[in-house]
């Protein structure tokens, strides 16, 4: 478990899409301004980057996309399947378990030393 | 295009072309919505573009990002042996057996196809015995030209096709034929190296010389593209 969870920052990304995707299907530039938004414009990633995060996880088959066009805008919709939904309990357990992990570590401060 | 670099640097990575086309076509997308919302913040033309651009990432961090992701890679970048050298004479032999077989059929069933549609026995023959010549002359040259359009769309290195086109035309598959009450049900199929030993050898196999002739074209074609690449 101690590797998996030091290797977990690089599934922080795959963790927020998933959850924004979990709520509702949504396009690239949706999805990288909600991330925006939420998270008050900490993480702001360069924003075509999000593409390829996207693509690999329809690969794996966390994802499902569609073209759909919206008042005449065609664009690519995303949205969690299944195993998506699986995934994102996964990540979501694990970044519990990280986030209590360092906060315990931060909380105990220099007297555990 | 705004994204030719990009493009040209997963092409280059080995990223499927499809994949590639996708993923410039979002970037597109999103580039578009990105100005329209620097120009709803009040910048005009060449500054709206400038700041859309720098907020959808560099060239290199764009390909990078895309590099970067498992499974993305074509089947010719990932096992060109299986690509450029085991399924093109698999293939040709393939297409050259099904072709054959239809018109072998109707060549050697002419006279019931002819008792039923009423297409002249002859004209029929003729027309199979033409098409059958046809794929000896072109399935190899054909399949030459497969490989290297495949390598130069996916911007692969010209040596795997080379060596493709090669064996080709080391083994290069012919068949034969025999229709008409005599030989009825003759149809041979041959798969090998054919040397030219005398001059009437070479026009016997005239459909392989010029079959081989054709295919030297693309393996020329590489082969320069090769040298201009070196």
């Amino acid at each position: 478990m101690a590797e998996d969870l030091s290797t977990f920052a690089t599934g922080i990304p795959e963790l927020m899409l998933l959850r924004l995707l979990h709520d509702r299907e949504m396009y690239g530039y949706e999805i990288v301004q909600a991330i925006a938004l939420k998270s008050g414009q900490v993480v702001t990633p360069g924003e075509g980057v999000v593409y390829p995060l996207l693509h690999g996880l329809e690969k794996s088959g966390a994802l499902k996309s569609r073209r759909k066009t919206v008042n005449g805008r065609s664009r690519v919709y995303y949205r969690l399947t299944a195993r998506g939904e699986g995934r994102l309990t996964t990540l979501t357990d694990r970044w519990s378990m990280l986030n209590g992990a360092v906060e315990a570590v931060l909380g105990s401060g220099a007297h555990a030393v | 295009m705004p994204f030719d670099a990009v493009s040209e640097a997963l092409l280059k990575g080995g990223i499927a072309p499809r994949h590639v086309r996708r993923y410039v076509r979002e970037l597109e997308d999103h580039l578009e919505d990105l100005m329209a919302q620097q120009c709803a913040a009040g910048y005009d033309g060449e500054d709206a573009a400038r700041h859309a651009r720098a907020r959808l990432g560099g060239d290199i961090e764009l390909a990078a990002a895309m590099l970067e992701q498992p499974g993305m890679r074509s089947w010719p970048a990932r096992l060109p042996w299986l690509v450029f050298l085991l399924l093109p004479p698999i293939l040709t032999i393939a297409i050259g057996l099904l072709f054959y077989a239809a018109f072998y059929f109707v060549g050697n069933d002419a006279a019931k196809i002819n008792a039923v549609v009423h297409v002249p026995q002859d004209w029929l023959i003729g027309v199979s015995v033409t098409a059958m010549t046809a794929i000896n002359v072109l399935a190899v040259p054909f399949m030459a030209v497969l490989l290297a359009v495949l390598a130069g769309r996916q911007r692969l290195k010209s040596l795997w096709p080379l060596l493709g086109i090669a064996l080709l035309l080391l083994a290069t598959p012919m068949f034969g034929y025999k229709f008409g009450d005599h030989h009825n049900g003759n149809l041979s199929a041959n798969y090998g190296l054919v040397i030219p030993a005398r001059w009437n050898t070479l026009v016997r196999f005239w459909p392989l010389m010029l079959s081989h002739v054709l295919a030297l074209l693309p393996a020329a074609w590489l082969a320069l593209r090769r040298k201009d690449s070196a």
